[in-house]
């Protein structure tokens, strides 16, 4: 990004034509090579540059969006009431670099705007607001090391009186432990709550015409780049539709298919499953065992795994995780209460729900976060699905040689990877050992 | 006693939550039920474990969408021997009878140790307020409120919030009583301070834990003047804890998260404290930051591997582990002792493990556990209740002032029960004794009722 503030033109042709070499010399990364590949294009193909006006305005010395964000047709991660076919959007303030990284951004289906589950209770959305926000400096010199080495990171706190964020802020009032919507004395919580709960401007509907478009332009599921400028209070707010491409299409992403035969030798079966894709990379596997599970001592069992977690973890072993009512519960009557630190080395999920515990389906929210960031899958098991296939072979994990025996867990480590295949689009899983 | 509790499974085998805690709870008062004949020809034990009431209730309610639900609603009025019923509202889909009436039945004795009149109870719903709209949330507190407003009021049945029932679903609560019962009474605590709530509720706690080990030192002619204090944690209880400490004179040299901890061997003052609080209340930061601002302070990472947490083995007189459940192990105890600390008070719920307070008892640290120590929250929900009654609102000052005096009565309340059955300094054991006797001996007053 380029602030073009030089008065001299060829100073600010020099920049330009600087930041093309850039964009460019940056397609032979390693990301976007594997990105280019992915979508089947190829080094004959040409390419363009395009350039376009930088979304925002000045507050001062600093320049940005008032908000950011990206949407997708599709929701690999749907919470009750939303679809997956409903979308989901990631906003943040300023620009969408904080999206990019996966920084503290609001995750909302424009479906549903006013069902938010990361700001479900106070401790939510004091945990999950967002805290800092790129911009650019049009103070400082221009230094064009990479793309975004223009943007500086500045706290919330200190633009608390910038319209942008007196506009999307909540205020948090300590003295009762509450978020009160609008700009009071006390630290701001960044909750777009104008937008999303008062609908004073209709970007939900903006977003859901244009993933519906999109979908039916491209023929695929698609991916949207926007921007809002919102200046101050006498001017209409802008809304800018930068980007449209197809979701991207890597291993985790292709179409996923479990045939009837996969589903017959599978270990593991479930037809409540979050997330998708194909993975062939997990050798180790940590249950809790039904006989030895004791509901009250799911604090015990958690430590327990802890432990086993760290061992993985270390020696960078991802492994599958199976028990018991919800993971990720504070709550020890309703799950075995890990933290996200607790099972860090996790790839897949299993909340088996079989009546020794009654929880719904698990849909904590700092834990679910992690998992939808990192694209992990998380499965749903019952004693007996609706297929009248064996949820969990009990008796084939039971068999296997221990690596570990705890009071409560098994850990087990297989010679060769085991298969699991999630189908985000029927919200079905199979795992099975070749 | 052991037909007593067999009688109380056979009745109710599911509920496994409620017949641990009443397994934990008679245990600790063995020696009481042992001196007193009486509480036995009165059936005592099979009176406390039944509830007075259990109200059970559905609870229909509808969508954003359009689409009716209906919840279970509960509210187990547990003991109404020394004041009304009051105990949280729990909306979580976890809540069952049996959770309900565990919760029930260990707020009873809580809220007797406070001194103050509050009987126990609990309440709430398998409702689960996550990812709910603010609508949704409301129209089903409105719909559980009208039928929960038939059995609760200022003398009979006081609620307050627990998990997912905070200052937002209290004003939706008692927006609907209002409405049904046409009246503007101190029905709920927890409310917003414009409308009935009390000063220094987010400071309780902190306040309380400190007042009481300044009661602990002051009962052995001492006080917190210059001592140096070691404080896990860096959230609400650990700041207001440090505040206090740093108000009576004392010293504290650490603060930690689940990062590590940072040792300060000036001590933390109030400049640093606001820097603090201003990093975790409104930055979100680690607290290894603090060692950006204050280069002199050392900052130790958290190594869960080590068999314990390096914060406890500083040399300091008195610790007041404020973080989270089971912090500290039987190595960490050592080390304390080890360290010359002679006081521990315990600001989170249940910090230390059953071997470490062995080792506490066992060395002669005067521990304050914390079912008495960290009994500020309800205290100040006590006197939100009496605020309300007398239609004022005392400014903090006041409010403070009251917290002390409760903070020191529960103090005094564990001692004397500690040293009436020969456990003089053990404050557990006085704490749970106290409890249990001022409940039963109101109930025997009352006569079989």
């Amino acid at each position: 990004m380029l602030a073009n503030r030089s008065t001299d033109f060829s100073t600010r042709l020099r920049e330009v034509i600087e930041a093309i070499k850039l964009v460019y010399a940056s397609t032979w990364f390693e990301g976007p090579r594997a990105f280019s590949k992915a979508v089947g294009q190829r080094r004959q193909d040409s390419m363009a540059v395009i350039l376009q006006q930088v979304a925002g305005s000045q507050y001062q010395q600093y320049f940005y969006p008032a908000i950011s964000g990206v949407a997708l047709s599709y929701n690999y991660y749907p919470v009750p009431p939303m679809q997956s076919e409903d979308g989901i959007a990631h906003l943040a303030l300023g620009f969408g670099k904080t999206v990019v990284e996966g920084k503290q951004s609001l995750r909302f289906s424009p479906a549903f705007p006013k069902h938010l589950p990361q700001f479900s209770t106070v401790d939510d959305m004091l945990a999950n607001t967002q805290r800092n926000f790129y911009c650019m400096d049009m103070a400082a010199p221009a230094s064009l090391h990479h793309e975004t080495s223009n943007l500086i990171l500045r706290t919330i706190d200190n633009a608390d009186n910038e319209y942008p964020v007196r506009y999307l802020s909540s205020t948090y009032i300590p003295e009762e432990h509450r978020v009160r919507d609008g700009n009071f004395p006390g630290p701001k919580v960044i909750s777009f709550a104008p937008i999303l709960k008062y609908g004073s401007y209709p970007l939900p509907e903006i977003l859901k015409q244009l993933l519906a478009q999109g979908r039916e332009g491209m023929g695929c599921e698609v991916e949207i780049e926007f921007a809002v400028d919102i200046a101050d209070a006498s001017q209409s707010p802008v809304f800018y539709f930068l980007q449209l491409r197809p979701i991207v299409s890597d291993e985790n992403n292709q179409e996923i298919h479990i045939t009837r035969q996969e589903k017959e030798q599978a270990f593991l079966y479930a037809t409540h499953a979050l997330g998708h894709g194909y993975f062939r990379h997990i050798h180790d596997i940590i249950f809790v065992d039904p006989k030895r599970f004791d509901r009250t001592c799911t604090t015990e069992i958690a430590q327990e795994i802890s432990l086993c977690n760290k061992k993985l973890h270390n020696h960078k072993r991802p492994y599958l995780l199976i028990g018991p009512g919800r993971w990720g519960t504070a709550d020890r009557w309703l799950g075995i209460p890990v933290q996200w630190g607790d099972i860090s080395g996790v790839a897949a999920i299993v909340e088996v729900q079989d009546g020794s515990i009654p929880a719904e389906a698990s849909q904590g929210t700092h834990f679910f976060q992690n998992i939808t960031s990192l694209g992990i899958p998380y499965m749903m098991t019952t004693t007996k699905n609706q297929h009248s296939l064996q949820s969990i072979n009990w008796t084939w994990l039971l068999s296997l040689d221990t690596s570990f025996q705890g009071t409560y867990i098994t850990h087990v480590t297989l010679p060769h990877p085991i298969h699991l295949k999630v189908d985000g689009t029927q919200a079905e899983a199979a795992a099975w050992y070749p | 006693m052991e037909s007593i509790l067999e009688r109380l499974v056979q009745r109710d085998p599911e509920q496994q939550e409620f017949h641990q805690a009443v397994f934990e709870v008679m245990d600790t008062v063995k020696p009481v039920l042992e001196r007193n004949p009486e509480y036995r020809q009165q059936a005592i034990v099979d009176r406390i474990t039944e509830p007075e009431r259990v109200i059970m209730f559905r609870v229909p309610w509808m969508d954003d969408q359009g689409q009716v639900h209906v919840n279970r609603g509960f509210r187990v009025e547990m003991n109404s021997a020394i004041g009304p019923y009051k105990g949280g509202l729990r909306f979580h889909p976890s809540v069952t009878l049996s959770i309900i009436k565990f919760l029930a039945f260990e707020q009873v004795f809580k809220n007797s140790l406070t001194t103050l009149q509050m009987g126990g109870g609990k309440g709430g719903s398998d409702f689960n307020p996550k990812g709910r709209s603010d609508g949704e949330v409301m129209r089903f507190c409105q719909a559980f409120m009208t039928e929960l407003s038939r059995h609760i009021g200022p003398n009979t049945d006081v609620p307050a919030g627990d998990i997912g029932v905070g200052a937002r679903e209290i004003g939706y609560l008692f927006g609907m009583y209002k409405k049904l019962r046409n009246e503007f009474t101190g029905v709920l605590t927890g409310k917003s301070l414009a409308w009935g709530g009390s000063l220094i509720r987010p400071e309780a706690t902190g306040y309380g834990v400190v007042y009481f080990a300044a009661e602990m030192l002051s009962h052995h002619g001492d006080s917190l003047e210059d001592k140096k204090c070691l404080v896990s944690g860096s959230g609400n209880v650990a700041q207001f804890t440090t505040e206090k400490i740093i108000q009576m004179k004392g010293k504290v040299l650490t603060l930690s998260d689940s990062s590590g901890y940072i040792f300060d061997e000036e001590g933390i003052d109030a400049e640093k404290l606001s820097f603090v609080k201003h990093l975790k209340n409104i930055r979100r930061g680690r607290i290894r930051e603090y060692c950006d601002q204050y280069p002199q302070a050392i900052y130790t990472e958290a190594a869960p591997e080590l068999d314990h947490n390096p914060l406890w083995a500083h040399q300091a007189d008195c610790a007041f582990p404020s973080a989270t459940q089971n912090e500290i192990h039987a190595r960490d105890a050592d080390n304390l002792a080890k360290g010359g600390v002679r006081l521990v008070a315990e600001g989170a719920n249940m910090p230390s493990t059953p071997n470490a307070i062995n080792i506490f008892l066992d060395s002669n640290i005067l521990y304050g556990p914390s079912k008495a120590a960290n009994a500020g929250g309800v205290a100040v929900s006590g006197l939100e209740m009496a605020q309300n009654s007398m239609r004022l609102s005392w400014p903090r000052k006041e409010v403070d002032k009251r917290l002390r005096q409760i903070m020191k009565s529960i103090h005094t309340t564990c001692t004397d029960a500690a040293t009436e059955y020969g456990l003089e300094g053990n404050y557990m054991a006085g704490a749970n004794i106290a409890g249990f006797v001022k409940v039963v001996n109101a109930m025997l007053d009352q006569g079989l009722v």
